[in-house]
C-alpha cells in the first residue's frame, strides 16, 4: 500500500497544497517533504489522520485551539461575506491494485470558526480494470479503517519526536503486543480462537436447553409398558380364573340340583342357632339382674316400714323444734345432779330446778343422738323412694325377659321346622359345602369382574399415559441427536481452537524471536557503536530490552538518539516480519540523530524504500549535506520544498 | 368376743353356709376366689339382714366371726340408692331402741351393729334351711321373695 498523492484545501496553514508521491518501478519509493519548523511538516500527518479518522494525534496545544480552517480563508470569507468555508483532505491510496480515494470535508462557519460541525468522509475505490465504488459515511469509515488500521497508524505514521518515549507503554493507546498481532494479522488468529470459544458456549447453552434426560424418559416408557404388561397379565389372570370358576359352578349346579333350599336351610338353620345362643346368653344376663333387683329390693322393701317411720321420726323430732338439739339433755341432768348450774356453777332455786326438769322434758335426745339423726335423715328418705320404684323395676324387668322368651320361642320354632326339614337330606353337609363353594365361586368372580374393569380402566390410562411418554422419549431421543451434533460440534470446534491456540502461540514466538533478530539487525546497522549493544530481547508483552556488552538492561540509559533509532528498528522489523504490506512516513527522523548515525539513519530508510514507500519530513538542519547526497544521489526519489508566505499562515510547495 | 371394727357372724354360719352361698352363687350373693363379678359380702349380710327383720326376730350369736370391716359398708350405699348403707343400720338400730325408750343411743355404733348382727343371724340361718332344702332350688326361692315383695308393696303404701 502507498500513498500517491494527498491534496489539502484550507487545512490550518495548507490553503491549498498538493503533494504527489510518484511510484517509479524498480526504484526507491523515498520522498522528502522539507521544511523549517512550523512550515507545516507535522500538520500533513495531521491531515492525513483527520482524513481518515478525523482525528490530529499530532496537534500541538496551540494548533488544537486555532480553527481547523485556515486563517487568511477565514478573513476572506469574512470580508466576501460567505457564511462558511470548506476545509478538506484528499487522499489518494493504492492497495492492492486498486486506488482509493478519501475524500473528507466540512463547513467551517466564518464568524464562529470554533464552533463544532461534522464532517463527511467518503471513498471512492477504482480497480485496475473495473467501474468505481463510491462510499460515504460508515462505509466509507469502514473502507478506511480497513486499509490504514486506526490502532497500529503509530506504526505507519511515525512522529520522530515521541520516539524517545515510543517504548513506554502508558503513553500508548494500543499495547505493542496487541500492535503486533494486528500488523502481523496473528489478532485474526485471536479472533478465531475468541470466535470459537464464543461458538463453543453456545454448543454448551444449546445442550443445556435441549436438556432431553433421555434415559429418565426412557425409564419412564418402561415402567409404564411393564406396568400395562403387569395389567394385561392380571387381566387374563382374573378372566382365566372367572372362566375355571363358571365351570366349577356349573358342575356345584348339576351337584345341587333339586337341593336348592339344603343350603340356604342349613345357613338359616345355623343363624337361628346363633340368635338363639344370643338370647340364651341375654336371658341368663337377665336372670343375673333379677338376682341384683331381689337382693337390692329385698332389703328396701323389708326395711321400708322401719324407714319409714325412723323417716317420720326425724320429722316429727324436727317439727318439735328438738332438731337440731340446743340443749344437751346430760347437761341438764347433771346439773340437777349437783344442785348447781353446770356453766355458771350458781346453786339451783326451786324455780330453777323446776325449769330444767320441764326443759329435760322438752329435749329427750342428747346431741350426738341428734346429730345422728340428721346425718341419716336423707339417706332414709332416699331408701324409702327407692323401695316405691320396686314395682315399676320387676315390671320392666318382667317385660324384658318376656320378650326374650317370646322371641326365644319364635326362633326355635323356627329353627325346628328348619330342622324337620333337614332331616329330609341325606347329606346337608356336603350340599352345604358345594352351596357354599359356588357362593365363594360367584363372590369371587363378581370380585374379579370389578378389579378387570379396574385394571381396564387403569390400562386405558397407563395408554394415554404411555403414549404420552413415547412422544416425549421421541423429542428426548431427537433432542439427544440434536445434542449428540453439538456435542461433536464443540468437541471439533475445541480441537480447532486448540489447534488455532496452538499455531498462535508459535506464530507469535516466532514473530517476538524475528522480532528480536530483526530490531537487532536494524539497529546495528543504524547505530554507529557497533559493539555497545549484545542483544534485544522482547518478553511475552512486547516489553523491549536492551542488553549491553555486560550484559545489563540498558534501555533507561540509552541517549534520545539511540532511542529514536531503537524505535526505527523496531517498526522497521515490525513490517518486516508481520509482512504487513505498508507504508511508512516518518516526521522529523533524524532531528536528534547525528554524526555517523545519521548517515546510517538516511541510508537505512533508503534501502527500506526500496520494499516500501518511505516519506520523509525534513528540516532543513536534518537534510544536511551528506543525507542531500544520500537521497538526492537517486533520481527515482522525489523532493518537495516548503516554506510558508511572508504571513506565515499558508504553505507554499515546490517540487524538485 | 365381737371384733370392734367390723360386723361379724355365727362362727358356725361362717363356717357352713358361708362356703355353700360362695360354691352355689347363691342369689347372685357368692364370692368366687377369682370372681371380680361376685356380689359384696356387704350385699349378702344386708340381705340376711332384711330376712331377719321379714321375720321379725332377732338371734343372739352363738359365738362371733369378724365379717365385714364397719369401712366397708358405706361403699355399698349406692347400690341401694343411698349416700351410706351405715343409715339403714342405724335405722334398724333406732328402730329396736325406741321400742325400749333407749332412742337416746342411736350414735351408739356398737349397739346399732349389735342389732343388724342379730337380724342377720337369723337371716343366715334362714338361708342355711332353704340350702339345706333339697325341695327348694333357688328358682323357687326367687319367685318367693319375688311374690313377698309384692305382696308386700301391695299391703304396705311403698307404692305412695
Amino acid at each position: 500500500m502507498r500513498i500517491n498523492s494527498i491534496e489539502i484545501k484550507n487545512y490550518r496553514q495548507h490553503r491549498n497544497t498538493k503533494l504527489d508521491f510518484p511510484f517509479i518501478s524498480g526504484g526507491f519509493d523515498l520522498h522528502l517533504l522539507v521544511a523549517e519548523n512550523g512550515v507545516g511538516k507535522t500538520n500533513i500527518m495531521n491531515a492525513i489522520n483527520w482524513c481518515l479518522y478525523e482525528e490530529e494525534p499530532y496537534a500541538t496545544k496551540k494548533n488544537a485551539n486555532l480553527p481547523l480552517c485556515n486563517e487568511i480563508t477565514l478573513d476572506e470569507g469574512l470580508k466576501a461575506g460567505h457564511a462558511s468555508e470548506s476545509v478538506s483532505v484528499t487522499l489518494n491510496v493504492t492497495r492492492d491494485g486498486k486506488r482509493y480515494e478519501f475524500f473528507r470535508t466540512v463547513d467551517v462557519s466564518v464568524k464562529d470558526p470554533s464552533a463544532k460541525k461534522v464532517s463527511k468522509l467518503s471513498v471512492t475505490i477504482t480497480p485496475e480494470n473495473g467501474n468505481s465504488e463510491f462510499y460515504e459515511e460508515e462505509e466509507a469509515r469502514n473502507v478506511a479503517i480497513a486499509c490504514f488500521p486506526k490502532k497500529i497508524r503509530e506504526y505507519f505514521f511515525f512522529d520522530a519526536e515521541q520516539l524517545t518515549t515510543y517504548f513506554e507503554r502508558s503513553n500508548k493507546e494500543l499495547s505493542v503486543k496487541d500492535a503486533v498481532n494486528e500488523i502481523s494479522q496473528v489478532n485474526v488468529l485471536s479472533a478465531a480462537i475468541k470466535h470459537l470459544e464464543g461458538y463453543i458456549k453456545e454448543c454448551d447453552k444449546t445442550m443445556s436447553n435441549l436438556n432431553p434426560k433421555l434415559r429418565e424418559k426412557q425409564e419412564s416408557v418402561d415402567k409404564l409398558e411393564k406396568a400395562m404388561t403387569d395389567l394385561e397379565r392380571d387381566i387374563d389372570d382374573l378372566e382365566q380364573s372367572n372362566e375355571n370358576a363358571r365351570l366349577k359352578i356349573i358342575e356345584l349346579d348339576k351337584l345341587l340340583n333339586g337341593n336348592e333350599n339344603v343350603s340356604e336351610d342349613n345357613r338359616r338353620y345355623k343363624e337361628l342357632s346363633e340368635q338363639i345362643d344370643e338370647l340364651e346368653t341375654k336371658r341368663k344376663g337377665l336372670d343375673a339382674d333379677q338376682k341384683k333387683l331381689i337382693s337390692k329390693y329385698y332389703v328396701l322393701l323389708s326395711m321400708y316400714d322401719i324407714n319409714d317411720s325412723t323417716s317420720k321420726y326425724i320429722r316429727d323430732k324436727e317439727d318439735r323444734g328438738q332438731l337440731p338439739t340446743s340443749i344437751d339433755p346430760e347437761e341438764i341432768v347433771k346439773s340437777l345432779d349437783a344442785g348447781e348450774c353446770m356453766f355458771c356453777k350458781t346453786g339451783l332455786s326451786h324455780s330453777a330446778e323446776e325449769h330444767l326438769r320441764e326443759l329435760l322434758k322438752q329435749s329427750a335426745l342428747s346431741t350426738k343422738a341428734g346429730g345422728k339423726l340428721t346425718e341419716i335423715k336423707n339417706d332414709i328418705e332416699k331408701a324409702c323412694r327407692e323401695a316405691r320404684k320396686y314395682n315399676e323395676a320387676i315390671s320392666d324387668l318382667k317385660q324384658s325377659i318376656e320378650e326374650v322368651e317370646k322371641e326365644k320361642a319364635k326362633l326355635e320354632a323356627a329353627s325346628e321346622a328348619i330342622r324337620i326339614r333337614l332331616n329330609a337330606c341325606s347329606d346337608v353337609e356336603s350340599v352345604s359345602t358345594w352351596f357354599q363353594q359356588k357362593e365363594d365361586l360367584s363372590k369371587a368372580m363378581r370380585s374379579n369382574d370389578q378389579k378387570i374393569g379396574s385394571y381396564r380402566n387403569e390400562l386405558k390410562n397407563k395408554g394415554t399415559q404411555l403414549e404420552d411418554a413415547r412422544k416425549e422419549l421421541r423429542k428426548a431421543q431427537q433432542n439427544t441427536e440434536k445434542c449428540d451434533e453439538a456435542r461433536k460440534q464443540k468437541e471439533v470446534a475445541r480441537e480447532i481452537k486448540e489447534i488455532i491456540e496452538s499455531v498462535e502461540e508459535d506464530v507469535s514466538k516466532t514473530i517476538r524471536t524475528n522480532m528480536e533478530d530483526k530490531t537487532k539487525y536494524w539497529f546495528d546497522t543504524l547505530l554507529w557503536k557497533k559493539n555497545t549493544y549484545t542483544s534485544i530481547h522482547l518478553d511475552d508483552k512486547y516489553d523491549i530490552e536492551l542488553i549491553d556488552s555486560f550484559g545489563r538492561s540498558c534501555l533507561g540509559s540509552c541517549s534520545a538518539a539511540e532511542r529514536q533509532m531503537l524505535a526505527l528498528s523496531f517498526t522497521l522489523a515490525l513490517h518486516e516480519v508481520s509482512g504487513y504490506d505498508g507504508m511508512l512516513f516518518i516526521d522529523t527522523p533524524m532531528s536528534r540523530v547525528s554524526g555517523e548515525n545519521r548517515k546510517n539513519f538516511a541510508d537505512v530508510l533508503r534501502q527500506t524504500s526500496m520494499e516500501k514507500q518511505i516519506i520523509l519530513t525534513l528540516t532543513s538542519d536534518e537534510f544536511s549535506a551528506n543525507v542531500r547526497e544520500m537521497f538526492t544521489s537517486e533520481y527515482r526519489s522525489s523532493m518537495t520544498l516548503m516554506k510558508v508566505d511572508s504571513t506565515e499562515k499558508e504553505v507554499i510547495t515546490e517540487v524538485k | 368376743m365381737a371384733e370392734r371394727d367390723r360386723f361379724s357372724i355365727e362362727n358356725y354360719i361362717y363356717e357352713n353356709v358361708i362356703p355353700v352361698i360362695d360354691s352355689r352363687k347363691f342369689l347372685g350373693l357368692g364370692k368366687g376366689k377369682a370372681d371380680k363379678d361376685s356380689a359384696d359380702r356387704s350385699e349378702l349380710f344386708f340381705f340376711a339382714m332384711a330376712l331377719g327383720i321379714k321375720e321379725g326376730k332377732r338371734t343372739p350369736l352363738a359365738t362371733t366371726h369378724g365379717f365385714i370391716q364397719d369401712t366397708a359398708i358405706p361403699g355399698i350405699g349406692d347400690f341401694y340408692g343411698v349416700s351410706n348403707a351405715m343409715s339403714l343400720i342405724y335405722s334398724l338400730a333406732l328402730s329396736e331402741l325406741r321400742k325400749e325408750g333407749r332412742e337416746d343411743k342411736i350414735h351408739d355404733l356398737e349397739e346399732a351393729r349389735k342389732v343388724a348382727q342379730e337380724y342377720a343371724n337369723t337371716g343366715f340361718h334362714k338361708i342355711e334351711r332353704w340350702l339345706n332344702d333339697k325341695n327348694l332350688d333357688e328358682e323357687t326361692i326367687m319367685f318367693r321373695l319375688i311374690g313377698e315383695m309384692n305382696r308386700s308393696t301391695a299391703s304396705q303404701e311403698v307404692t305412695a
